[in-house]
C-alpha cells in the first residue's frame, strides 16, 4: 500500500551532520548515497547552508527568548496552542467601526503624536481587506487616508487597499470592525526602514487591548509616521484570550529586520493568533 | 541534564526547522511547531540525558507535527502528505480503541510522551521517509521485531480508516 522512497532518508544526514552516527554508519549512508549519484559531503553543504540561512532569520537570542516565553505561558497556562477556530464567537453582522488615526508627517525621524481625528463614514460590510494567516474570523482592519486640507470627519476619507500606495504627508485613519465577541487585539506597524510601531494598545502596556463589536473605540492619539521608504504595513494580531505583548513585538521586530519578507509574511506567532494586515506602499512624492 | 536553550536551539534549530517544514509543509506552523519541540525539551529536561539529542529532537519534532496534523485536519496536497495525513489519523483510531488490551499496549509505548517514539512516528519513519526496519529501530531505540509489530498494528489501523472511509 505504501511505498517508501528509495533515497536516502534526510533523517539519517541530519544526524551525519550532528557527528551522532558512527563511522560504520557515515560510511553506509555515504555509499547509499553515492548509489544514488549524490554526495555526502555535498548534501552536508547543503545543509550547513541551510542553518546559515535560518539561523540568520531566526537568530538564536531571538528564539530563545520566544522558546522560554512559549514555555513559560505553557506552564501557566496561557493561550498558546488552542486554536483559534474553536474559540471565537461567530462575526457580528453589525459591527460598528473602531477607528485609530495615523497621519504620515513628512521630514521626521520617528513616530509622533498628533491630535485625534474623527472618524469617516465605514464601507460596507461587503468589502474585504487583505487577512495574512489562516481564514479564521476575525475582524477587519481598514485603513483610510484623510486628505490634506480638508476637514476630517466629513466624510472625505478614502479607503486604502492592501497594496494600495501611500506617500508621506499622508493623514491615516486605522480601523477595524466585525470583531467578535471577547477578543483581544494588538495593532502595530512596521516600516520600510524596519522600524516597528505599536498603535493599539498605547505603547507601555504590557497586555493586548479587549476588542468590541459593539461601540466604536478610538485611539486616543494619532500618529505621524516618518519618510521611512518603501511601505508601512499595519497588522492586527488577535486572540481569543488576553495575551502579553513582548512576543508579539519581539516577533515584530524580527520580521521588521528582514526587510522586504516583512511586507508580507505574517508575524511568527502561535496558532493561536490570527493576524490582519494592510500593507501600504510608499512612494517618495506626496499623495495627489 | 539541563540545557542552555540558546546553544540548543542554535545547534538543533534549523535541524528541527527542517524537519517540521517536511511534514507541515507550512513554514509559519513548522515555525511554531519547532519552539513546541524546544518547548517539550525545556519541560522534560530533567529526563534527557546527552546521548543523541539530534535523533531525540527528530523524534519529538515528528510526534508533535503529527499531532499538529490531527489536531488541525491539515488538507493532504500530494501524496506523501496524504499519506502522512493517513498515518496521523491513526491515532485517533487508536483513541478510540475500547479494547483492554490496546489501552495496555498505549501505556506500554507511552503514548503522549513527545520524549517515546509514537507507533505513528515509528510508521512515519518508514513509510515516509524511507528508513528500513533496521534504522527505525536505532533511531526509536527498540528492536526490530518491536517496531514489526508496531507497524502492523499501524497497517492494521491505517486499513480500518480506509475501510470507513469507503463504507
Amino acid at each position: 500500500m505504501m511505498l517508501a522512497k528509495n533515497k536516502t532518508p534526510t533523517w539519517l544526514l541530519e544526524r551525519v551532520a550532528q557527528g551522532e552516527l558512527d563511522k560504520a554508519e557515515v560510511e553506509q549512508v555515504r555509499a547509499e548515497l553515492a548509489a544514488e549519484g549524490r554526495s555526502l559531503e555535498a548534501e552536508l553543504s547543503t545543509l550547513r547552508e541551510s542553518n546559515r540561512e535560518i539561523l540568520a532569520e531566526m537568530p538564536r537570542e531571538m528564539m530563545a527568548k520566544a522558546i522560554e516565553r512559549r514555555a513559560t505561558d505553557a506552564a501557566s497556562g496561557a493561550p498558546v496552542r488552542t486554536p483559534l477556530r474553536k474559540l471565537v464567537a461567530p462575526l457580528a453582522l453589525a459591527g460598528t467601526m473602531a477607528l485609530a488615526i495615523v497621519m504620515v508627517r513628512a521630514g521626521h525621524g520617528g513616530h509622533g503624536t498628533v491630535p485625534g481625528v474623527h472618524p469617516p463614514i465605514g464601507p460596507s460590510a461587503e468589502e474585504e481587506i487583505g487577512i495574512k494567516g489562516d481564514s479564521l474570523p476575525s475582524p477587519r482592519l481598514l485603513v483610510y487616508r484623510q486628505r490634506a486640507g480638508q476637514a476630517p470627519g466629513l466624510g472625505t476619507a478614502e479607503r486604502l487597499w492592501d497594496g494600495a500606495r501611500g506617500a508621506r504627508g499622508d493623514l491615516l485613519q486605522l480601523a477595524y470592525d466585525k470583531a467578535p465577541d471577547s477578543l483581544y487585539g494588538v495593532l502595530l506597524s512596521i516600516d520600510g526602514a524596519g522600524r516597528v510601531t505599536q498603535h493599539l494598545p498605547e505603547e507601555g502596556a504590557s497586555a493586548s487591548a479587549p476588542l468590541t463589536s459593539v461601540r466604536e473605540i478610538r485611539l486616543p492619539s494619532a500618529y505621524e509616521l516618518d519618510d521611512a521608504p518603501s511601505f508601512e504595513r499595519f497588522v492586527l494580531i488577535t486572540a481569543p484570550q488576553p495575551f502579553a505583548i513582548g512576543a508579539v513585538l519581539d516577533a515584530a521586530h524580527a520580521l521588521a529586520n528582514r526587510g522586504a519578507p516583512a511586507r508580507t509574511l505574517p508575524l511568527a506567532l502561535g496558532p493561536a493568533f490570527h493576524q490582519t494586515s494592510v500593507l501600504l506602499n510608499k512612494s517618495s512624492e506626496g499623495s495627489p | 541534564m539541563s540545557f542552555d536553550v540558546e546553544s540548543y536551539y542554535e545547534r538543533f534549530g534549523p535541524m528541527v526547522l527542517r524537519r517540521c517544514r517536511t511534514l507541515l509543509r507550512n513554514d509559519t506552523q513548522a515555525q511554531d511547531a519547532m519552539q513546541d519541540v524546544f518547548v517539550a525539551i525545556l519541560r522534560h529536561q530533567q529526563r534527557l540525558h546527552d546521548q543523541a539529542p539530534a535523533a531525540l529532537l527528530l523524534r519529538i519534532a515528528t510526534n508533535l507535527c503529527l499531532n499538529r496534523m490531527r489536531s488541525e485536519r491539515s488538507r493532504a496536497e500530494d501524496p506523501d502528505g496524504e499519506r502522512l495525513m493517513k498515518i496521523a489519523s491513526t491515532a485517533d483510531a487508536e483513541s478510540e480503541g475500547r479494547t483492554l488490551a490496546r489501552d495496555l499496549l498505549r501505556r506500554l509505548f507511552h503514548a503522549g510522551d513527545p520524549l517515546a517514539a509514537s507507533s505513528q512516528t515509528i510508521a512515519v519513519m518508514h513509510l515516509v521517509d524511507g528508513m528500513t526496519l533496521e534504522q527505525v529501530a536505532r533511531e526509536a531505540g527498540m528492536s526490530v521485531s518491536g517496531v514489526r509489530k508496531r507497524l502492523r498494528s499501524v497497517r492494521a489501523r491505517l486499513s480500518q480508516l480506509e475501510g470507513g472511509m469507503t463504507t
